[in-house]
């Protein structure tokens, strides 16, 4: 056997976001050790220019079209994987602005805190190229090792503890399932790579090992039944993790499931329609009916998370290029509002140091531009037009329409209505009730940079969305042979703003 | 010789102690070996089938997943570390201050 | 695998796994049945106390003891398990060249950053 190990300028420049980022995490954490009195605050911010340095080379990508394989097919970059990056490196930028007034509170290892956000960042990007299941399954565990030790960061608060801990078990559960499944494919097809083990046939290793790899992948985006330690992982944590675990994986995981589905197997489109049809629905409706029984902001959040992973397997159910573009899209504007309703809970939570739904009491009357964000962001997350939300749910509805998914359009429809109920109480307890204590709540610069970022990139989807349209259509030109019957006109012409 | 089917039904065997093991036992410890159970099946299948199949990607995912397995591992310590102060216990049951 | 194979020749194929599974079960169970029926049962408490070399055990062996041992111990698992990336790299290194040599020269780099760190922090002190 010969082996030839060769890497060219050529092949460097595809992995030149991920060497940035690398030395700079290195930078990051050689100045908090090696300089312990320099202020935690100036860390936050180095990380944010190294990252908006990743941000302009990955720009820079996407504008050029840059792209290849390295690594033997290992790594990929495409239009897919940069958008996907873009997006992860946009919501950690957000993500570690929002942290900085948080990040204050921790008596212990503040430094770390950025180290081991950028880390998860990094892993994450690796997932967004990953093009085999051996990267799939190292860049899966390099992402979520990161996220194990900041869920438990509060190392004096036991919830926090207890949520690290039952992350901790399902994620290497997870973890188990993914390597299994793994090894009975690759025991099928002797290949790895997603095009290579488009295998024609489904025998009983080949089934039974990418159920349990789609196992792995649901408990990471916590789809229904994989959902278990969503709730109380997310209310356990730190806000700011919270708020970067229920957005930037999630992203990165859709990414591997859209090149799973879509390439490897798209030959059994029909069996797996099925499955993806069930957990969206599970998803949905478990999701928006346990939220309406919260009492605390962060599991509201969360239980809404689950139903807007319900809502983006419609896209991954549809199969097609359009499904493709609106899973893109959604997210876009799931990261807007998401973050943004978690930059209002972290604001909140670090001025009045409670996260029970209660206490947004009149908030209207201490803060009315909190007040008016959270209405924002909340109304944008149930589909209300003209916010974001809105045109992220038309656009995958009309995937499934295409596909003639219709009973799972109409169990969508009616989980807009009833996620209406519990986001129109947060408003109502904002607006109409009296607050216990009146007195003004005051933000501070880098929060209101995150609030400001959400409230414009909700508007600006929802008003004018044809230029985000017109690039996730690129980002998946690739998957034109997925066209489904009605995709014979290039773009999406909405009835509004485009 | 022994048969490739003998290796892919020790490896099940495997696989399936370490996920029962995950759902009934209540030691977070003992939960940890048992997710190490699992990634240990998934790695005699792949050197198995790498070696019927004469292909080297198999053992190069083995290596890759024993390595990984000894991050989870020392994650885990630290977390069950720190659980351990707060709480004295190791009991995954006793985990039950959040609900909804 | 082929792909016209009918499912019930492929599960056939199976089959010595299933009875494998049969076997070993049944092994299990009839020993653990026969050692129960023919043992004799004397049960006191020498016998069910734990066994140290010989000498009486003094106390708990569950008792507390520092914390830094976990610590060492999770640091030596995890520079241990990376020199398992040295073997193939020992096996290969004269066919891959400069470049393969300047890869694990990034690897061990990166290793050497988290060590100064753990130094750093006083995580290799004792005391």
């Amino acid at each position: 056997m010969t082996f030839t190990l060769t890497l060219s300028g050529a092949d460097l420049l595809l992995l030149l976001p991920e060497m940035l980022l690398t030395v700079w995490l290195c930078v990051v954490l050689t100045m908090d050790f090696a300089m312990p009195r320099l202020p935690k605050d100036r860390l936050a911010y180095l990380s944010v220019a190294g990252l908006a340095g990743v941000l302009a080379n990955l720009v820079w990508f996407d504008l050029a079209g840059i792209g290849g394989t390295l690594f033997a097919h290992m790594f990929v970059v495409d239009r897919l994987a940069v958008f996907f990056k873009i997006f992860i490196v946009g919501t950690t930028i957000l993500v570690i602005l929002a942290s900085v007034d948080y990040v204050r509170r921790f008596r212990f290892f503040k430094g770390e805190y950025y180290f081991l956000v950028l880390m998860s960042a990094l892993g994450m990007m690796f997932m967004a190229s990953a093009n085999d299941l051996l990267s799939v399954f190292i860049t899966l565990e390099f992402s979520t090792f990161g996220f194990y030790v900041l869920v438990a960061y509060l190392r004096d608060d036991v919830a926090s503890n207890e949520a690290g801990l039952k992350f901790f078990i399902l994620g290497v559960f997870a973890a188990g399932l993914l390597a299994y499944g793994i090894s009975l494919v690759y025991g099928e097809t002797g290949k790895l790579v997603f095009s290579d083990i488009a295998s024609p046939s489904a025998t009983p290793g080949l089934v039974i090992g990418f159920l349990l790899i789609f196992a792995a992948l649901g408990f990471k985006i916590g789809a229904v039944p994989f959902h278990s330690w969503i709730p109380d992982t997310y209310h356990g944590a730190p806000t700011p993790v919270t708020a970067f675990l229920s957005i930037a994986p999630k992203g990165a995981a859709f990414a591997i499931l859209i090149r799973m589905f879509f390439v490897s197997l798209a030959a059994f489109k029909p069996a797996w329609v099925l499955l993806l049809v069930g957990a969206s629905i599970l998803s949905m409706t478990y999701g928006n009916i346990v939220a309406i029984a919260q009492r605390n902001i962060k599991r509201l959040l969360a239980y809404s998370g689950i139903a807007q992973i319900g809502n983006i397997l419609i896209g991954l159910a549809a199969g097609t290029k359009m499904g493709g573009d609106a899973i893109l899209f959604y997210l876009l504007t799931y990261l807007f509002a998401n973050l943004g309703a978690f930059a209002i809970v972290i604001a909140v939570g670090n001025l009045i140091r409670s996260d029970e739904i209660e206490d947004y009491n009149g908030l209207n009357r201490r803060s009315p531009f909190l007040a008016f964000a959270m209405l924002v962001f909340l109304l944008s997350l149930a589909g209300v037009p003209p916010l974001a939300g809105f045109i992220g749910k038309l656009y995958i509805f009309l995937a499934a329409i295409d596909e003639g998914l219709y009973t799972l359009i109409a169990v969508g429809l009616i989980n807009i209505v009833i996620s209406m109920y519990y986001y129109l109480v947060v408003v109502k307890k904002m607006y109409i009730n009296e607050p216990t204590d009146p007195s003004p709540l005051t933000i501070s610069p880098p929060m209101k940079v995150v609030v400001y970022a959400g409230l414009a990139g909700t508007l600006f989807l929802g008003i004018y969305p044809q230029p985000a349209i017109n690039w996730v259509v690129a980002a998946t030109l690739m998957f034109s042979n997925l066209a489904g019957p009605a995709a014979a006109a290039p773009t999406l012409v909405l009835p509004i703003g485009g | 010789m022994v048969p490739l089917s003998a290796y892919v039904a020790v490896s099940a065997v495997l696989f399936t102690t370490g996920v029962i093991g995950v759902l009934i036992r209540r030691n977070f410890i003992i939960v940890l070996m048992a997710v190490e159970i699992m990634l240990n099946a998934a790695n005699l299948n792949l050197v198995a089938f790498s070696h019927y199949l004469d292909s080297m990607a198999g053992q190069i995912v083995a290596l890759f997943v024993i390595a990984i397995a000894g991050g989870e591992a020392a994650v885990g310590l630290a977390i069950i570390i720190v659980v351990f102060r707060g709480k004295i216990s190791t009991n995954v049951d006793e985990m039950n201050l959040l609900k909804w | 695998m082929t792909g016209s194979e009918p499912l019930l020749d492929y599960l056939g194929r199976y089959f010595s796994i299933v009875l494998f599974i049969g076997i070993a079960l049944a092994f299990g169970v009839v020993t653990l049945l026969i050692s129960y029926l023919v043992q004799p049962k004397y049960p006191e408490a020498e016998k069910l106390s734990p066994y140290e070399c010989g000498s009486e055990p003094f106390s708990d062996a569950r008792m507390p003891f520092p914390v830094r041992y976990y610590i060492f111990a999770m640091l030596f698992v995890i520079f241990d398990i990376e020199v398992i990336f040295l073997y193939p790299w020992a096996v290969v290194f004269d066919k891959i060249g400069l470049v393969g040599l300047v890869e694990m020269l990034v690897f061990i780099g990166l290793f050497l950053m988290a060590y100064v760190y753990a130094w750093k922090k006083g995580a290799l002190e004792w005391d």
